[in-house]
């Protein structure tokens, strides 16, 4: 269901619909994965819901459905780049508005609630992050500001739960009232907010109203051309609502104003010593210790996931070898009387399992794991303003270093990751970066290449090269991709301790969705590659690809297949060269140097590292931003690797 | 006697400001946080190389890019309103 027509329960009766607004940083995910009891995509970033979905929600009043929406400044904002808020809430066919505030910053947070009420939808509020405020020494006269407001007003504590419940129920009975008014069975009861404005104000929102839904064009104030008059006749809008949003430039200084007043009135102020938090967010942002923390932070992700991953991969690939191999070995070849074609399959249903669980749970999940931490301690807008200015060079947010971390352990999560970043264009450059930067499977195949047969310089020397590589690239993909990015305006979010089930819901979901994508590529790949090689297919596809192997590029033959099939495989890009080297060749070839020179060791690692992602990154670059822009990164990145390989080869004297 | 007003992104941590005028380039991105002509800034600290500049707007923080914060117009807060 989203929101067109009516939203019907068991009986036909209709279910409310409780619609749930905020600014970002109050707190809403959390108050929304509280009040229906299930956790969806959430994050202490602002931009990261999208569009509304509607939940079914149990309270003492009866069932309802809660309509979750993104943050927004202002009912005139476009929290998602291009419908203005209004337009996403009154399409969510709210029967009652539940705002959420920030007890501690009533001025800030008062004018969109003022807006919401001039919509003529009854509104209830929810005084969230209570807990913080107090310890502030901010205390509110709930009472009192529900006076002011004719509105209930509950204090509450998302992450704890306190208060959930009894202002979504509050929110479900105004609801009810109000179908019921609608549907004539329930009489209004004085739901004309009294007049807050000053009386000029009102005075010049009355005329817009008066004149709004009988005659298009309004005369001195331009009509919106997406029908708001249409929302009014359909009685989903006021005509004051209507006219307050024509005038919002005139109303909202109007609203910060009486924010301003009434929050004076309601706020009682003590001195209280800062919190730990508080210190620690100015602290994290300060060049000292901040810088500091970062790079300590960034590190420490980096090593944590590398560790864990590594250790972690070692253990389930010894478990499977010496459990579950062995019985999918027997199984297969036993009910596929074909031995090529067993063999083929199981490249698919050993090797490529074995893959996932070796690369997707230690690496993967251990990096989500670490990234939700992070989000949830609100830790990542301190790392986002530190970082905007390096990353800016190359058309990124500061927010765009966790992916870009993430990318050294395995780009697949890092492609994810950049759902953290808030325009298309900042997703499209950070996905590119991410695909250039070589993860840890790729990364081996540098070191497992040329530290045995060509040295620790030309090692470094490689690492070095893609570097520069990857950050030439960036500026030149700024450069090209159209569109400019805008310069920093964030509101700073509060450190607070991460809570472990948050963490842990955040990162399994993301798991999952990562296990849904590249489970069956994983699969279907690795039984491709296996089909090729058993039936001996794989030769043929070798003189294709001569041209450019070893005209351009200055390798063996089998270096091309290997770098093929590397596609399918990353980790695989050495093991497979010497399988088909040992094929071509017969066994003198069983070792790297003694069929490829250090120059073309080195030609390979660097193709290898930069050219086209692992069949799993194309998977979520495709899922996350489309298949045009999947396979033009693809193409992008292949594109730089064969161009620097052959430019590589001659320098090197190799082709 | 004139107050100078200057750019917001020439203020130095520790600085406390009042805004006069907002330029119309990043005036909607600005006014949606709370910077608008009247409020009052207190400048925390600023990341180095070019950095953003992190204030306090009432009892909120911001981070605003150098560009962003040029667009801001601010003078030294009036010593009497403490």
């Amino acid at each position: 269901m989203n929101g067109l027509g009516t939203s019907m329960g068991a009986a036909g009766v209709d279910l409310p619909v409780v619609a749930l607004v905020g600014r970002p940083n109050v707190g809403k995910s959390t108050f929304l994965a509280r009040a229906s009891g299930r956790f969806a995509e959430t994050a202490n970033a602002p931009g990261t819901t999208v569009g509304h979905e509607l939940r079914r929600v149990e309270t003492r009043h009866g069932p309802a459905l809660l309509a979750d929406l993104p943050g927004t400044h202002s009912l005139v904002d476009r929290p998602l780049g291009d419908a203005p808020f209004w337009r996403l809430l009154l399409d969510a066919r709210p029967d009652a508005i539940l705002v959420l505030v920030d007890a501690g910053d009533l001025a800030r947070h008062i004018p969109l609630v003022l807006a919401c009420r001039d919509l003529g939808l009854p509104v209830v509020v929810a005084a969230n992050l209570s807990d913080e405020a107090a310890e502030r020494g901010i205390e509110l006269d709930t009472g009192r500001l529900a006076q002011l407001l004719a509105s209930p007003v509950h204090a509450t504590v998302g992450r704890a739960g306190r208060g959930v419940d009894d202002a979504l129920a509050s929110a479900v009975a105004r609801g009810r009232r109000r179908i019921a008014v609608r549907d004539g069975t329930g009489s209004p009861r004085g739901t004309v907010p009294a007049a807050a404005y000053s009386p000029l104000v009102e005075a010049r929102i009355a005329e817009a109203a008066a004149a709004l839904p009988t005659s298009p064009p309004l005369g001195a104030y331009p009509i919106d051309p997406s029908g708001l008059g249409v929302l009014v006749g359909e009685h989903r809008l006021s005509a004051r609502g209507a006219a307050t949003i024509l005038l919002a430039d005139l109303v909202e200084p109007a609203r910060r104003e009486v924010a301003a007043r009434w929050a004076g009135q309601v706020e009682s102020l003590r001195e209280v010593p800062a919190r730990l938090a508080d210190r620690l967010a100015g602290a994290s942002v300060r060049p000292w210790p901040g810088i500091p923390l970062l790079l300590g932070a960034l590190a420490a992700t980096f090593a944590l996931v590398m560790v864990v991953g590594g250790t972690l991969a070692g253990l389930l690939g010894a478990a499977w070898g010496a459990s579950v191999s062995p019985v999918v070995d027997g199984a297969v070849r036993a009910l596929v009387p074909v031995p090529p074609l067993a063999s083929a399959l199981l490249w698919g249903l050993d090797s490529g399992v074995l893959a996932l669980l070796s690369v997707g749970i230690p690496y993967v999940l251990t990096f989500y794991l670490l990234l939700a931490a992070l989000e949830d301690s609100g830790y990542l807008t301190s790392a986002a303003v530190l970082s905007d200015r390096v990353l800016g060079a190359l058309g990124l947010p500061g927010r765009a270093a966790i992916p870009l971390l993430a990318a050294t352990g395995c780009n697949v999560p890092a492609v994810y990751g950049t759902r953290v970043l808030a325009t298309r264009r900042e997703r499209l450059l950070g996905a590119f970066l991410v695909t250039m930067t070589p993860c840890s499977a790729r990364s081996a195949v540098v070191l497992a290449a040329l530290l045995p047969f060509a040295g620790p310089v030309a090692t470094i020397g490689a690492f070095a090269l893609i570097v520069v590589l990857t950050v030439a690239a960036g500026i030149a993909a700024n450069a090209i991709v159209p569109g400019r990015q805008s310069p920093l305006v964030m509101e700073l979010a509060s450190l607070r301790a991460p809570v472990l089930r948050h963490v842990w819901a955040k990162a399994w979901f993301r798991f999952r969705d990562f296990l849904r994508t590249a489970t069956p590529l994983m699969i279907a790949g690795s039984v491709v590659l296996g089909l090729l090689y058993e039936t001996g297919l794989v030769w043929p596809a070798a003189a294709v690809l001569d041209p450019v192997v070893v005209g351009w590029l200055g390798l063996p033959s089998v270096a091309g297949l290997a770098l093929v099939f590397a596609f399918l495989r990353k980790e695989l890009a050495l093991q497979l060269l010497l399988v088909l080297a040992v094929a071509a060749y017969g066994t003198g070839a069983a070792s790297l140097g003694a069929f490829m020179t250090p120059g073309q060791l080195f030609v390979y690692a660097i193709v290898t590292a930069v050219s086209v992602p692992c069949v799993a990154t194309l998977a979520a670059l495709a899922g996350e931003l489309g298949w045009r822009a999947a396979i033009g990164m693809s193409a992008a990145t292949l594109g730089i690797a064969v161009a620097a390989g052959g430019v590589l080869a001659r320098f090197l004297g190799v082709a | 006697m004139r107050v100078p007003i200057t750019p917001l992104d020439r203020a130095r941590p520790g600085e406390r400001l009042v805004v006069r005028d907002v330029s119309p380039g990043h005036g909607p991105a600005l006014a949606a946080e709370g910077i608008v002509a009247g409020v009052e800034i207190e400048v925390e600290s600023a990341v180095p190389f070019g950095g953003p500049l992190v204030v306090r707007v009432g009892r909120a923080r911001l981070a605003l890019a150098r560009e962003a914060a040029r667009a801001v117009e601010v003078e030294p807060r009036p010593e009497a309103a403490r």
